[in-house]
């Protein structure tokens, strides 16, 4: 959904007269949009009176926030304890690199988002990533092309 | 209530924490994120102590005292973990002016900041010798350092005005982000992203000047390392002295230290010991005092026109040569115009030479609104009262902003009303056009321009309508007061100002709440033809509140106040002794010159439009830097300005500013006090006798009570109630926005930075090119 400046403004304007619900209302616009426009600071200093820079910060601070489109799947790369002494640099790496992912965590055409986390819990398949609800261990670069294959063929 | 600290009983507030008793009772405990003006933050951990009965290392800082709390700061366990901390702290700043072995010596070779854009390696930062981190390394023993150094390799942001940061310097100790967003209300900075790459920035890393910077600097003034600097004045070292004067550019006359060096102020940093100044100053006295004062064309002789050319000569000349030329005409066709800029000293004088020697009383200040809310005030002896301070504005308990622009003229004035709205004050704009502090506002009232006279009265109506109005019945002018209400069609009223009756109840809600309201009044009410009609319809609303304080105009120019008590408003002598005879005021000298009744006038700042004195015959110029009005003066005289000259100024709200001059000023330049003495005396005065102005301020203090500290009298009790206007929409005055000046030059004329910053906020137009001639003009525009 493309964001309309009218749009977050209504998602703003019940949050108006109250205080302390930046993390509540940049929340509320993530929510529709999967991500925080660029224009939400702005409209949140305009409606609420909050700094775009007070609300910038607490959106660059908590990694629940987005300020880039999220892809279609979400891919959780594990680079905990086990992951990475299994390799998980490597793979991260080679990920990066077949989804041609520079500094933006999401690929060009927007199939994907690359998300590194700590541990998802199942070391013993180590090295792991999470494509959406779905876990992969004991991953190779090979397999793991191939696992991105079939979601760019519209599976998973 | 005592803490033992150290063996030291010391005793305390309730709700003081541990640091703020061990300050009271000077025992120094480290910090570097704490400061006495912030909020406690307790991040740098440096001030941990440790506590009888308490777990671990509390922080100083946040650990609030109780009665009887044994607190051991000095302890080795404290002085050891405290010295990790530093550690810590110093793995990110570049600290080989700290740490290095030759520190001693390259300290006493080398006498001030080398000149390195960037500090990595072995070169000092531009922290000019008031580095905090190296006082808590001198009390803690510089510690050695096992881990390397981390360099960030943060670019160093110079892009924007007056200021440059080096985040690489950055401890992340918070203190400019309290600063900026909780006690000057702006937030133009904040803290983002998080852990190691946490960095103090602006939205997308954006410049400031995009951003909601004002420029204030009071980042500079509490960070504690050298990540920001002042580009003005970062290279210069330690100044050779530190004068206690003030800042002159607007009437809240913040105290400032001038910092001298090479026989030049070299910077202008806000006197932090006095709260005052320490809240409020801005961005015009915090950066523009040098480069404003030290421009390149500032006046250095006396200049008298001969056959047409303006030529150099000794003031015995020039004086004698005004002397003459004045007794050329009689009294009445010569006319003076004040400077609200010059001393109430220099006032005097200029009173005692008008009215005096040579007689007139044709004499009045040359402030537009100045002007004429000085008047207006006088006129109802409200003038030399003790008027709502900026203290007030913080105490109040609703503050109502009428058509101004003090984000840009009065930037210390929001400060007091950020403080206000966080202790719950309710904040109200009523306004035509856009007005910057609308995020800092509860009810935002956009009015149609020119329908504000139309809604004071609509209010009025409104107020009075659950009152009995027989308590007024005794008041000028009742009967025409009510005859004018009772007529007053508030349908058609409310229709023209635009604004909604369910905003109208929402108002009376808020005024009638408290009778702790203040109305801040701007210049944009001159929009009006009539501007004591709106002032008169303020005074009917203030009078119905039963408010006696509580209106405070915004006053522009440095001393206006202090002319107009000091003798230069027209029809009021020193202390508002009100002339017998008739003379001129600003607008009819104006006139009288186009007619030829005024033929010769007398004027201490160029701030006048050249239109308006065509046709004066002798004209007598003081003035800083050269004006368009040169050539039509006569006689051109260098005048001393703010940080060459003693005296005093009196602020808006009647406090009495001491001047002391730090530097000479250039070349002959005298100051205007001297000015009028040379004058009197070439026209035969033997009366002006002062060696200087401590002189002429004892004569003042013993002869005129509004000059002895603290003998202001209080506001009257207002009496008078006025017609309010019929609905209509005005056709507005043309009305230029002020822009912030000195004795006529717009500040930003010699201040590139100030230009860009207010080029940006659409202020003054954009210069298109550096093609075209700069377009200088230093005329306001006056409403005739």
């Amino acid at each position: 959904m493309k964001p309309k400046a009218k749009d977050i403004r209504e998602i703003v304007a019940p949050f108006k007269g109250d205080r302390g619900v930046t993390i509540p209302v940049l929340q509320a616009i993530q929510n529709v949009y999967g991500y925080l426009p660029p224009e939400t600071f702005s409209i949140i200093e305009d409606e609420l009176g909050i700094p775009s820079s007070v609300s910038y910060g607490v959106a660059t601070f908590y990694s629940q926030f987005r300020l880039r489109p999220v892809g279609k799947h979400i891919i959780k790369a594990c680079d905990g304890t086990a992951c990475h002494v299994r390799g998980s640099q490597t793979l991260l790496s080679s990920i990066k690199d077949h989804l041609d992912l520079k500094d933006p965590e999401s690929s060009n055409d927007g199939l994907f988002t690359l998300e590194i986390v700590a541990c998802l819990g199942c070391c013993s398949l180590a090295p792991v990533m999470m494509i959406d609800d779905v876990t992969y261990g004991n991953l190779t670069i090979e397999k793991m092309k191939e696992i991105i294959m079939t979601y760019r063929k519209g599976g998973g | 209530m005592k803490v033992i600290i150290d063996e030291a009983e010391v005793p305390f507030e309730p709700g003081q924490t541990i640091l703020e008793a061990a300050r009271n009772a000077e025992i120094y405990i480290p910090t570097l994120c704490a400061h006495k003006e912030l909020p406690a933050f307790g991040a740098c951990r440096l001030c941990v102590v440790k506590v009888d009965g308490m777990r671990g290392f509390p922080p100083a800082c946040s650990t609030p005292a109780t009665d009887g709390m044994v607190v051991h700061n000095k302890d080795k366990e404290v002085r050891d973990l405290r010295r990790n901390i530093l550690r810590l702290i110093l793995i990110e700043h570049p600290h080989s002016c700290i740490v290095c072995e030759e520190r001693a010596d390259c300290e006493a070779v080398r006498g001030g900041p080398v000149k390195a854009g960037r500090i990595t390696g072995c070169s000092m930062c531009p922290n000019r010798e008031i580095c905090e981190i190296r006082e808590v390394c001198h009390y803690l023993g510089i510690p050695d350092m096992e881990i390397p150094m981390e360099y960030k390799n943060l670019p160093v942001e110079r892009y924007d005005p007056f200021f440059d940061r080096d985040y690489n310097l950055c401890i992340l100790c918070g203190r400019c982000v309290r600063m900026c967003q909780q006690i000057r209300g702006v937030g133009a900075i904040a803290f983002t992203k998080r852990s190691h790459n946490t960095k103090v920035g602006t939205i997308f890393g954006r410049t400031h000047l995009e951003g909601a910077c004002r420029f204030c600097g009071a980042c500079i003034d509490v960070c504690p390392t050298g990540a920001l600097s002042p580009k003005g004045s970062k290279w210069h070292g330690k100044a050779d002295r530190s004068i206690e004067s003030i800042c002159t550019f607007c009437s809240l006359n913040c105290a400032m230290v001038l910092e001298e060096k090479w026989g030049r102020v070299m910077a202008a940093i806000p006197d932090r010991s006095k709260s005052y100044s320490r809240a409020y100053a801005c961005v015009y006295g915090r950066f523009c005092i040098p480069a404003f004062l030290n421009g390149s064309d500032r006046l250095h002789y006396p200049l008298v026109r001969k056959k047409g050319r303006l030529t150099p000569v000794s003031w015995e000349e020039a004086f004698r040569f005004i002397g003459d030329s004045l007794k050329r005409f009689a009294p009445e066709e010569i006319g003076f115009l004040a400077s609200p800029y010059m001393t109430n000293e220099s006032t005097y004088l200029m009173n005692k030479l008008a009215r005096d020697v040579v007689g007139t009383r044709n004499i009045d200040i040359l402030s537009r609104f100045g002007r004429v809310v000085m008047q207006y005030l006088a006129d109802r002896e409200r003038a030399s009262s003790a008027w709502t301070t900026l203290e007030d504005v913080e105490q109040a308990d609703w503050i109502m902003l009428i058509q101004n622009d003090m984000v840009f003229t009065h930037p210390g004035i929001p400060v007091a009303i950020h403080k206000a709205r966080e202790r719950g004050a309710q904040i109200i704009i009523l306004d035509d056009s856009q007005n910057e502090m609308e995020g800092e506002s509860d009810l935002n009232l956009r009015i149609e321009p020119g329908s504000l006279r139309t809604f004071l009265a609509a209010l009025t109506k409104l107020l009075l309508n659950n009152m009995k109005v027989t308590e007024f019945e005794e008041f000028v002018s009742f009967v025409d007061f009510r005859r004018s209400l009772d007529s007053l069609k508030m349908i058609e009223a409310i229709r023209l100002t635009g604004v909604m009756e369910k905003e109208f109840s929402r108002i009376l809600e808020i005024m009638r709440s408290s009778k702790r309201g203040v109305l801040l009044v701007g210049s944009r009410i001159m929009e009006d033809p009539v501007p004591n009609q709106i002032l008169g319809e303020i005074n009917n609303i203030l009078t119905i509140l039963g408010m006696d304080r509580g209106f405070i105009p915004l006053l522009e120019e440095g001393n206006v106040r202090g002319v107009a008590d000091s003798g230069g408003l027209f029809g009021h002598r020193p202390g508002y002794k009100r002339d017998r005879t008739q003379g001129k005021d600003y607008l009819r000298m104006v006139t009288g010159i186009r007619r030829g009744d005024i033929q010769a006038i007398i004027l201490n700042e160029s701030s006048v439009p050249p239109e308006q004195l065509r046709g004066t015959k002798f004209m007598v110029l003081s003035e800083i830097y050269p004006s368009e009005l040169d050539s039509m003066a006569d006689v051109i005289l260098p005048v001393a300005a703010f940080s060459e000259e003693m005296g005093h100024f009196t602020s808006f709200d009647g406090r009495l500013w001491k001047l002391n001059k730090a530097v000479d000023a250039p070349g002959m330049s005298l100051q205007d006090w001297e000015i009028f003495s040379g004058i009197a005396k070439s026209i035969g005065s033997e009366e002006f006798v002062y060696s200087s102005s401590d002189d002429i301020w004892k004569e003042m203090f013993d002869n005129i009570p509004i000059f002895q500290e603290g003998n202001r009298p209080p506001v009257p009790q207002r009496l008078e109630l006025l017609p309010v206007s019929e609905p209509s929409s005005l056709h507005l005055s043309e009305f230029t926005p002020y822009v912030v000046r000195y004795r006529g030059t717009p500040i930003h004329e010699l201040v590139d930075d100030l230009r860009v910053y207010l080029e940006e906020n659409d202020r003054i137009p954009k210069e298109d090119s550096d093609d075209e001639p700069k377009d200088k003009v230093p005329g306001s525009g006056e409403v005739v």
